[in-house]
């Protein structure tokens, strides 16, 4: 979907102010100001306990902030819940897999698709088969992301490297303007790293991913821009080079190297 | 004197006892995160043993009041042990199912045993006739079952927030996996909590059969009652079911004076209005 | 390609099944009986086998439909398609004041709403007993010949005219549901089941999808209340009690699945053991509750796999607390 670049170049597609949780006396996320410039690949990352899924969580909507605002597309969706966000055009992936296990990987994709078709979601006396769009997506997605003789099989039974995949697709699948990829190479064996970079790569070109990872490798070679955040604020943000040579991040990592 | 001091009096002296129902079902829950839909039926099992032990064994009210939680707390616990304790690590579908189907043989036990007719459990000689102190009357039962009451609600207080045992539940609801590394037995716990729960349903099954007498559906009543203070007053909170206790039981009483028609239904009503406005409940913590 | 070949047996076990029914049993009532139940489970299991959430309400509908259907023939003196709408319609709509609330909550929470609000409507039809007839029950609920056009009538006062009218409706409201299921909608039912957490996340407003359920569910339990009161001729407390509630749910639980033979198994099942059991030993519910205890803790595989999954499932990773409350 090629947009009108210079008309969206200062139109953040995710902007939040001082966005804050707490849980009770634990301040998961402190002020954040986030910018996310359109069609980027914008990377969240930081140690551990760092706030990063809360973050997350508050930006797709799963959790409401105690202070602060969120602004996707110029619109604020601080109070909208998660469900109505994604019709705004934000899709998400969980961390931890969660998928429609028993259904079948095919069914997985179809339903995500036929999530964002609101009346014709909630049609109850015509045939399945005749929402032929959403079948006509998950058949498309099959295909991109290699799965097509995994169709008929329930997606619990998939290789965790393959689920991570199916995650992902399924965020592809509502055809969105953003994807929050929440540490989707988690768990990945390393041979299936290349093709979830790819995959992501590939996304980025029609999309902007928020993505947080762990995997230094994939963060510093896809990502336009990286926030590192340490104990609920954002300690630092830039291009990868900028934040390799970063003082303060190597600190919060304990230098321990690595972000070489 | 007044009517509606006499049903608000009333009221907090059912209220109490809700509370006792209500308190088992919400540290049961709290803690074990698990649903037990048998726990009316401990209340019924207490008013029957109250019976049987006050009147067919001709032993008196305060032999029932002091054997029969004891009792109830065994059965509970043999309970745990035998049957429950494989329900755990089951959905809470089937946890539903298990300790329904429970209530349902306990129900039906004890039609069996002592028939489908309400029996009548007469107040003890000690607490008979009222109390009388300028204009205000009232029965001495209903006093004591206050006072009592109101002392074990201390009681439970200080067991839960003063003392290790009360720490140790606590933290095991929360960090349940963090405070078995630390020594302590989680599944003696349960138990021992199960079996602690149970017994205070069936107290209130004991204090409460002089006042409403003893039938067989009452498990059911105690249970939906039960359901309705946790809801009004938060799962999980002590001051929840206090204050929903209370709440439920003076609203009851005074409107079966006002409107006794609505007596009943008022109190589900209550619950439906506190899920609109707090669906956490009063106290409730998300 | 299993499930193909479910549906064709389906389609032809139909008239076969319907047809023998009457003949196994001792008699045309109480193969109506069955089909009357069978209904009721029929909106049972759409909301437990396919939306995966357990109602001890479903008395509510089934007395709402009879005391509604009884209203509407013995004072209003309408006509059966009347009262059997009245009946449907208000079913509807108790299910929709019953989810409302209920479906503000989740798990455990849900299920403990249903009961209350079980009570909550056994009280109220106890209470105003000059609508319901209190214990005595709504008496005098008439059976009337449905008007046909060109002035004949149909005529259902007797047991076997009655089975086959309520063994149509059954087939009706059976592929009604069936049509409904294999829809978008229906599809949407299913995930909710699987991964609650998954279907908001995805975009689907999953509170309005199960407040949907509910009004098809009390639609047809509805209407299964609706046609029990014209078949005996009284609507009682019995209709709305919890006892009701369990028995619905145990006879879907027992018939399990989305079939026809299912739904039909279950309520026979049920209806049967009360029937043959209650001659010789009043305190068959006992067995009831042992028969509960043990699907619980054997969970039966095969025949009722969503049945297997429910009971054997943990609690979904990923699960984030719900910002919407």
């Amino acid at each position: 979907m090629p947009q009108a670049e210079a008309a969206s170049r200062d139109a953040p597609m995710i902007e939040t102010r001082g966005l804050s949780r707490r849980f009770g006396d634990f301040h998961a996320v402190s002020d954040v100001d986030l910018r996310v410039a359109p069609n980027q690949v914008h990377s969240v990352i930081g140690p551990n306990g760092a706030g990063k899924s809360t973050l997350f969580n508050l930006l797709a909507g799963a959790l409401a902030p105690t202070r602060g605002t969120i602004a996707f597309a110029g619109r604020d969706v601080t109070r909208l819940p998660d469900a109505e966000r994604v019709h705004l055009g934000m899709a998400r992936s969980f961390q931890i897999t969660s998928l429609f296990a028993q259904l079948t990987v095919r069914e997985n994709l179809r339903l995500a698709a036929q999530a964002v078709m609101r009346g014709r979601a909630a049609c109850f006396w015509k045939p399945v088969a005749s929402l032929g769009e959403a079948a006509d997506i998950a058949d498309g997605l099959l295909a991109r992301l290699g799965m097509q003789r995994l169709a008929g099989l329930p997606a619990g039974t998939l290789a965790h490297g393959q689920q991570r995949m199916l995650e992902v697709g399924m965020c592809l699948a509502a055809r969105p303007r953003l994807l929050l990829l929440d540490e989707p190479t988690s768990g990945m064996g390393v041979d299936d790293l290349p093709m979830m970079r790819e995959l992501i790569r590939d996304a980025a070109r029609d999309h902007t991913v928020v993505l947080i990872e762990h995997n230094m490798g994939i963060v510093l070679t896809i990502s336009d821009r990286i926030t590192v955040m340490a104990q609920g604020r954002v300690l630092a943000e830039g291009t990868a080079d900028q934040i390799r040579g970063h003082p303060d991040v190597q600190r919060a990592y304990l230098g321990t190297g690595a972000l070489s | 004197m007044s009517l509606y001091l006499l049903q608000i009096f009333n009221g907090v002296g059912i209220g109490m006892l809700y509370f006792l129902i209500a308190v088992g079902l919400s540290i049961i829950f709290g803690l074990l995160r698990f649903v037990n839909f048998a726990h009316g039926a401990f209340f019924m099992v207490g008013a029957y043993l109250a019976y049987a032990v006050s009147v067919s064994l001709g032993m008196g009210f305060w032999s029932a009041l002091a054997a029969v939680p004891a009792l109830v707390f065994v059965l509970a616990v043999a309970l745990e042990r035998v049957l429950l304790r494989r329900a755990y690590r089951l959905s809470h579908m089937a946890q539903i199912l298990l300790t329904f189907g429970l209530s349902m043989i306990l129900q039906e036990l004890a039609i069996v045993i002592w028939g489908t007719d309400g029996l009548h459990m007469p107040t003890p000689d000690a607490l008979g006739g009222v109390v009388e102190w300028g204009g205000f009357i009232y029965p001495k039962y209903r006093l004591f079952v206050m006072a009592f009451t109101a002392a074990l609600a201390g009681l439970l207080w200080w067991l839960l927030e003063g003392t290790r045992l009360g720490a140790v539940v606590r933290a095991g609801s929360e960090f349940g996996d963090m405070t078995a590394l630390l020594g302590h037995d989680i599944p003696r716990v349960f138990m021992l909590v199960f079996g602690l729960g149970a017994a205070l349903a069936a107290l209130a099954g004991v204090l409460a059969a002089p006042i409403r007498g003893v039938e067989p559906f009452m498990g059911l009543d105690g249970l939906s009652i039960a359901f309705v203070v946790v809801v009004i007053g938060g799962m999980g909170s002590f001051a929840g079911a206090l204050v929903g206790g209370l709440l439920v039981g003076v609203l009851q009483s005074v409107l079966s004076s006002v409107w006794p028609e609505m007596a009943r239904p008022v109190i589900y009503l209550c619950m439906a209005l506190v899920l609109l406005t707090r669906p956490y409940g009063l106290f409730g913590r998300g | 390609m299993r499930d193909t070949a479910l549906r064709a047996a389906d389609l032809l076990a139909a008239p076969i099944l319907l047809a023998v029914l009457p003949f196994v049993l001792p008699s045309y009532d109480q193969a109506t009986e069955v089909i009357v139940f069978a209904i009721a489970v029929l909106g049972c299991n759409l909301l437990l086998g396919y939306t995966g959430l357990l109602s001890f309400g479903q008395g509510i509908f089934f007395g709402v439909g009879a005391y509604a259907a009884g209203y509407a023939g013995s004072q209003l003196g309408l006509g059966l398609p009347a009262m059997l709408a009245a009946g449907a319609l208000l079913g509807m709509a108790a299910a929709l004041f019953v989810g409302a609330f209920a479906i503000r909550q989740r798990g455990v929470y849900f299920v403990m709403l249903t009961l209350a609000f079980a009570q909550l409507f056994y009280f109220l039809a106890y209470t105003y007993r000059d609508v319901t007839g209190g214990d005595n029950g709504m008496t005098d609920v008439p059976r009337p010949p449905i008007a046909l056009p060109g002035g004949a009538a149909l005529d259902l006062g007797s047991a076997p005219a009655f089975y086959v009218f309520c063994a149509a409706l059954f087939l009706l409201a059976f592929f009604g549901l069936r049509r409904v299921i294999d829809s978008p909608f229906g599809s949407t039912l299913v995930a909710i089941r699987e991964n609650e957490t998954r279907a908001a996340a995805v975009g689907y407003s999953v509170r309005g999808f199960k407040l949907a359920a509910f009004a098809f569910s009390g639609l047809l339990t509805g209407l299964a209340g609706a046609l029990h009161a014209p078949f005996l001729g009284i609507a009682t407390l019995t209709t709305i009690d919890v006892t009701m509630s369990q028995a619905i749910l145990i006879m879907t639980l027992i018939g399990g699945g989305g079939t026809l033979a299912g739904s039909l198994a279950g309520a026979l099942f049920y209806v049967v053991l009360s029937s043959w059991l209650s001659a010789f030993w009043p305190r068959w519910p006992m067995l009831i509750g042992f028969l509960l205890v043990a699907i619980s803790l054997c969970a039966p595989g095969g025949l009722w796999g969503w049945l297997q999954n429910a009971l054997l499932s943990r609690r979904q990773p990923g699960e984030v607390r719900d910002a919407a409350g």
